[in-house]
């Protein structure tokens, strides 16, 4: 039960409406593919369609709504294969820069007020393409010291490293497989 | 007399050549570095606590004070030997700080605990306390030190406090969660940025009137031109410094700037304004003459500089 309690809450905490911390937290990571920008930027910016190159994600479904400033924007549902989902909202995908910027409005991910930019650029050598991968965000714990492991930066931060290294890993592998 | 005439003017020069010194924290590996602006150059780079962010400055006391706060102190630097001479312990998250211009009073924003503590630079341990609202954020105290305003980020106002009882004589609603706060030199004219609206409030601190001004993506901090003509705000998701005429209230220019710019400050000396970039361990320089992106000076890793970071 006490086991149970303290999942319960660990569920609840990423969805508090709270806000985010004094410290903010960043992930960055790169792969280099061997297929065109091109390629790769259409894969990236397919919003609805994550689990195409997300070896974590196991359905992607988008829907159009009003945001917080009455404005309309696209939201997905990741459920993840290990059981779970991440709410995220598309801030924009530009096809002159290829910038995809997103956040996460709520879910399972142990993280607070998370923020990213996947930017797809040519090179370095010919044919290839270069994607970058930054997040930044905030462990869940919102009050002062002692920080409950599972709440802490450290959980925050690994959450979204492995999110980011399988991702790109599994990217690469579809980009350059693929026709 | 002639000799002590020359004299006189080479002191003159030697004054009016002075560089400023920016002290920028730098989140992630836990230090400060020190910039000589003229330079464009670090000159040090200094060990503080966990996490460094705010940074207030006395010239007169030969004094920075750096917010740690992961490590729940503030750090005192020496400005002649640019060395830590003292650790002040702090029982919450302190984040934002600021300093009266008598130099008598430091105010420190305790992020959790939702308070203010006014600690006397003469004994550290001497400290008064105010609860503010929770999460309080940026600081600045007027240029008689008679009044100090806190940005109250998630009940989305400003807190105006007299110093003298420390008690809130005013609330005043701006947009939702304002983190950055900036005043005009002659203490008339205070900024609130927005961070959730996207928006600087402008507001007058005789009248209270107040306007909104549309900036960037998630925009953190502020600051006015000397002559309170321009003000600068940093746009932390955009990666861009709007420029702000502020006798017309637009947006005259978007500046590109390093990764999620931060803190921001003015040099007179050099008329020119420094911007961190927290993404790109950088600090960002802008002609203000021009409006212009001048170049980078490389910092350490996450850089913020919360508050008036430049010696001048």
């Amino acid at each position: 039960m006490k086991k149970f309690i303290a999942l319960l809450a660990l569920a609840i905490l990423p969805f508090s409406a709270l806000a985010h911390g004094p410290t903010p937290q960043k992930v960055e990571k790169t792969v280099t593919i061997k297929a065109p920008p091109a390629k790769v930027w259409a894969l990236v910016k397919d919003f609805g369609n994550m689990q195409v190159w997300h070896p974590a994600i196991a359905s992607d479904k988008t829907e159009q709504k009003k945001d917080d400033n009455g404005e309309m924007a696209t939201y997905r549902t990741l459920t993840l294969k290990s059981g779970g989902d991440i709410y995220e909202k598309l801030r924009s995908a530009d096809d002159a820069t290829m910038k995809l910027k997103y956040e996460i409005v709520s879910g399972v991910a142990p993280v607070a007020d998370y923020n990213s930019v996947m930017t797809v650029a040519a090179g370095p050598g010919a044919g290839e393409t270069t994607v970058t991968w930054v997040g930044r965000f905030y462990r869940t714990y919102k009050l002062n010291p002692p920080i409950p492991p599972g709440q802490d930066d450290e959980t925050a931060t690994k959450f979204v490293t492995d999110v980011y290294d399988s991702g790109l890993a599994s990217l690469k592998k579809v980009a350059e497989n693929s026709k | 007399m002639m000799k002590i005439f020359i004299l006189f003017l080479l002191l003159q020069l030697a004054a009016c050549t002075q560089n400023s010194t920016a002290y920028i924290t730098n989140q992630g590996d836990n230090t400060v570095s020190v910039i000589d602006v003229g330079q464009a150059k670090v000159t040090h780079t200094i060990a503080v606590g966990k996490a460094p962010v705010g940074v207030a400055i006395s010239k007169a006391l030969h004094r920075v004070f750096i917010t740690n706060v992961e490590s729940q102190n503030i750090s005192v630097i020496d400005t002649n030997t640019n060395q830590v001479v003292e650790t002040i312990k702090i029982e919450g998250s302190p984040v934002g700080i600021a300093i009266a211009p008598d130099n008598k009073t430091l105010y420190v924003a305790d992020w959790y605990s939702d308070h203010i503590l006014a600690i006397n630079t003469v004994n550290y341990n001497e400290r008064r306390e105010v609860i503010v609202a929770k999460a309080p954020a940026g600081l600045v105290v007027s240029p008689d030190s008679k009044q100090l305003y806190v940005a109250a980020r998630d009940t989305n106002e400003i807190a105006v406090i007299d110093t003298a009882t420390l008690t809130i004589t005013k609330r005043i609603t701006v947009g939702k969660h304002p983190f950055g706060l900036a005043l005009s030199k002659d203490g008339n004219t205070l900024y609130a940025v927005n961070v959730y609206a996207n928006s600087v409030s402008i507001i007058n601190t005789s009248t209270w009137q107040q306007t909104k001004i549309k900036v960037g993506e998630h925009p953190y901090c502020a600051v006015a031109s000397p002559d309170n003509k321009t003000l600068y705000v940093t746009n932390t998701q955009d990666d861009t410094v709007s420029i702000i005429d502020l006798n017309t209230k637009k947006t005259i220019a978007t500046i590109e700037v390093g990764m999620t710019p931060e803190g921001i400050s003015y040099d007179t000396a050099s008329q020119q304004v420094l911007v961190a970039s927290w993404g790109e361990n950088k600090v960002s320089v802008i002609d203000a003459h021009t409006s212009k992106f001048k170049g980078h000076i490389k910092t350490g890793d996450k850089s913020r500089a919360f508050g008036l970071f430049i010696l001048q």
